[in-house]
């Protein structure tokens, strides 16, 4: 029996001085960590118990109070922004704006409510059903963006922080419950609205610590890529973005691989999808230059590289990296991210030996045959900033030079218009520095995207029997002659089947 | 409720101008091609077929389908009372061609690269509040605005 006292005294001492210790360590936050809460943000709102973690387990609200305090007297959410990639919306770029929350916090003394709040950024939006736009604070973030640790954040990508200013010390509430409602845009109004637009979510939060917190608005995910950000705390800074062709669309530019020979006019010896984007400074200077595209069909046998340069002006410095994407299942190639190097201008040699790169397994060709197996090619996208802001009139124009280097001739192929560049290629030696063939017409052709290419060995007049009378009134009838295509001579596939 | 004001072409608030042609591959910057491009081009050997490989083009004729142009906005005329200025200029099919925050005052220039099909554009200028109404400039093609 003593025994037993002695035992049921002892481990009530045990627990106690555990208890203790875990108390102790949660106020001294010898133990914070940013932690991940159960509650999650669906369909544009969010009722969030601040003191329940992901997985059933309690926060104390002496370590809400501590989070608090170390950051200073605001408890600062992390935002994992999980939108579907549409539109502009992608994997490197995702938004919502927030129209209202509520913070109430339950202790002995009374209930306190509070409704102010800030992020790092706001964009002017128009709340759906009105056209008038007014400032919102919005989350912005892209896929996997961060590498924060924590409790229950493995498998998380948390991006954006949120602040909510608290005047009272939380270690005595009762209740901490943030009610949040994401803004419904007006998405018929197209960007920046259909960007901010929330979908289903999920947008996981967490409670942070003051340095993931300073992480993650220091790494400031996606923002480059999103439109109309103003930044909170620098409204002055602000970068616009003029597209070529536009935002959502992409040039499509198809080459005959045969030059200096003619070739028989199906324009998809080579056909790559891009588009390029100048990020602008407020006097309408270039800062920055970024590109994104798809390798879409190869119906040459012989073997390229595909280059986008982008003149630069002497002088010009700048840096950067592209990323090469596999297409998910593909055997050729894996994901690759150089260094850009513009000592000698932005000339990016993108799609580096096309036929092992793009190859069908069931043809020589990849996407040019009508009834064979189609295959998505390989995508890309490259950001340089310009270590100097250069003006716009001063900036090579749309569409650039994309062009093609072909190994088994030596021979580049640049757009009507365009010279070689290429001090070691045939076209120079053999005085071939023109690109047009015999008949007049060129061996590479800038198409808008819902050009289809014909399929392999049909002519392009064929496929489009609008194009002569376009070519034969200069350019003023038939202008739309690329929408009216014979569908048994052009490639069944859209945009939907290439831009992966 | 937004009041929304269209502004014309022909009163001069906006001034439109395109320049045909690509950029200069000697020097690799943009040049403003002679628009007589589009002008002095020779009709192709009209034959029956519609094939391009039974046809043949003559000097100067071009396949191409974009076009530049330079789009030039006087935000003089425009009174709002925020302190932000935003443009969005889109295509028909509201395709976003430039998006941003420009200068409260002053003429912006945009060069853009877009075909005649993507006419009539749209410019919408916006401010950070509600009270400021959207102004949106409908820019119609017209030919004669090719230089």
């Amino acid at each position: 029996m003593t025994h037993h006292l002695f035992s049921k005294k002892l481990r009530f001492l045990a627990l106690s001085t555990l208890l203790s210790f875990c108390i102790f360590g949660a106020a001294t936050g010898q133990e914070l960590e940013s932690t991940r809460l159960k509650e999650t943000i669906s369909k544009g709102t969010g009722d969030i118990n601040l003191l329940l973690a992901q997985g059933n387990k309690a926060i104390s609200p002496a370590t809400l109070e501590h989070l608090r305090s170390e950051n200073n007297g605001d408890l600062v959410l992390g935002v994992d922004v999980n939108e579907a990639a549409s539109g502009t919306e992608k994997a490197a770029t995702q938004g919502v704006a927030i129209e209202a929350l509520l913070l109430t916090v339950s202790t002995d003394e009374g209930v306190y409510e509070y409704t102010n709040f800030s992020t790092q950024t706001k964009s002017s939006l128009a709340k759906t059903s009105t056209e008038s736009r007014q400032f919102y604070h919005t989350l912005i973030g892209r896929t996997g963006s961060n590498n924060i640790t924590g409790s229950g954040l493995n498998g998380t990508s948390f991006d954006a922080t949120l602040r909510i200013p608290v005047d009272i010390d939380l270690s005595s509430a009762n209740s901490v419950h943030l009610a949040i409602t994401l803004l419904e845009t007006n998405e018929d109004l197209g960007d920046p609205e259909a960007f901010y637009d929330y979908s289903a979510g999920f947008e996981d939060l967490a409670l942070l610590i003051a340095s993931d917190a300073e992480y993650l608005d220091t790494q400031a995910a996606g923002q480059a890529d999103a439109p109309l950000v103003v930044l909170t705390n620098a409204p002055a800074s602000f970068v616009s973005k003029v597209y070529y062709p536009a935002a959502d669309s992409f040039y499509m530019v198809g080459y005959e691989d045969q030059f200096p020979k003619l070739g028989d006019y199906d324009f998809n010896d080579l056909v790559v999808a891009y588009r390029v984007i100048f990020s602008l400074n407020s006097d309408m200077q270039v800062t920055a230059i970024s590109s994104e595209g798809y390798l879409v069909a190869r119906g040459g046998s012989f073997d390229h590289n595909w280059h986008l340069r982008i003149a630069l002006p002497e002088g010009s410095q700048a840096g950067g990296t592209y990323q090469l994407y596999a297409p998910l299942g593909s055997s050729q190639g894996s994901e690759q991210v150089n260094a850009i190097d513009t000592t000698s201008g932005l000339d990016i040699s993108i799609f580096q030996n096309t036929t092992s790169l793009f190859s069908s397994p069931s043809s020589t060709y990849a996407n040019t045959i009508w009834d064979e197996e189609v295959i998505q090619g390989h995508k890309f996208s490259f950001e340089i900033a310009l270590s100097n802001p250069v003006s716009l009139d001063a900036m090579d124009t749309a569409p650039f030079d994309p062009y093609l280097y072909v190994f088994d001739t030596n021979y580049e192929i640049h757009l009507e218009g365009q010279s070689p560049v290429m001090p070691n290629s045939n076209n120079i030696a053999d005085g071939l520095d023109t690109f047009t063939d015999d008949r007049g017409y060129p061996f590479a052709l800038v198409f808008p995207e819902d050009w289809h290419y014909p399929n392999e060995y049909v002519d392009m007049g064929d496929a489009y029997p609008e194009l002569i009378e376009f070519i034969q009134s200069n350019r003023n009838n038939k202008t739309d002659w690329y929408k009216n295509g014979v569908p048994s001579g052009i490639s069944k596939r859209s945009k939907a089947d290439w831009a992966w | 409720m937004i009041f929304l004001k269209q502004f014309l072409f022909t009163v001069g608030f906006l001034l439109l101008f395109g320049c045909g042609g690509g950029g200069s591959a000697e020097s690799g910057l943009s040049t403003n091609v002679d628009a007589a491009d589009l002008a002095t081009t020779e009709p192709i050997v009209s034959t029956s077929s519609t094939r391009l490989a039974d046809n043949v083009i003559a000097n100067k004729a071009s396949i191409r389908m974009f076009e530049k142009y330079t789009i030039r906005i006087d935000l003089n005329l425009i009174e709002h009372q925020g302190n932000f200025r935003f443009l969005k200029m889109n295509d028909r099919d509201g395709n976003i061609l430039f998006l941003g925050q420009t200068n409260k005052e002053g003429e912006i220039q945009l060069p853009l690269h877009i075909t005649v099909n993507d006419f009539p554009l749209n410019a919408h200028i916006f401010s950070e509040l509600a009270s400021d109404e959207t102004h949106i400039i409908e820019v119609n093609y017209d030919a004669s605005f090719i230089q």
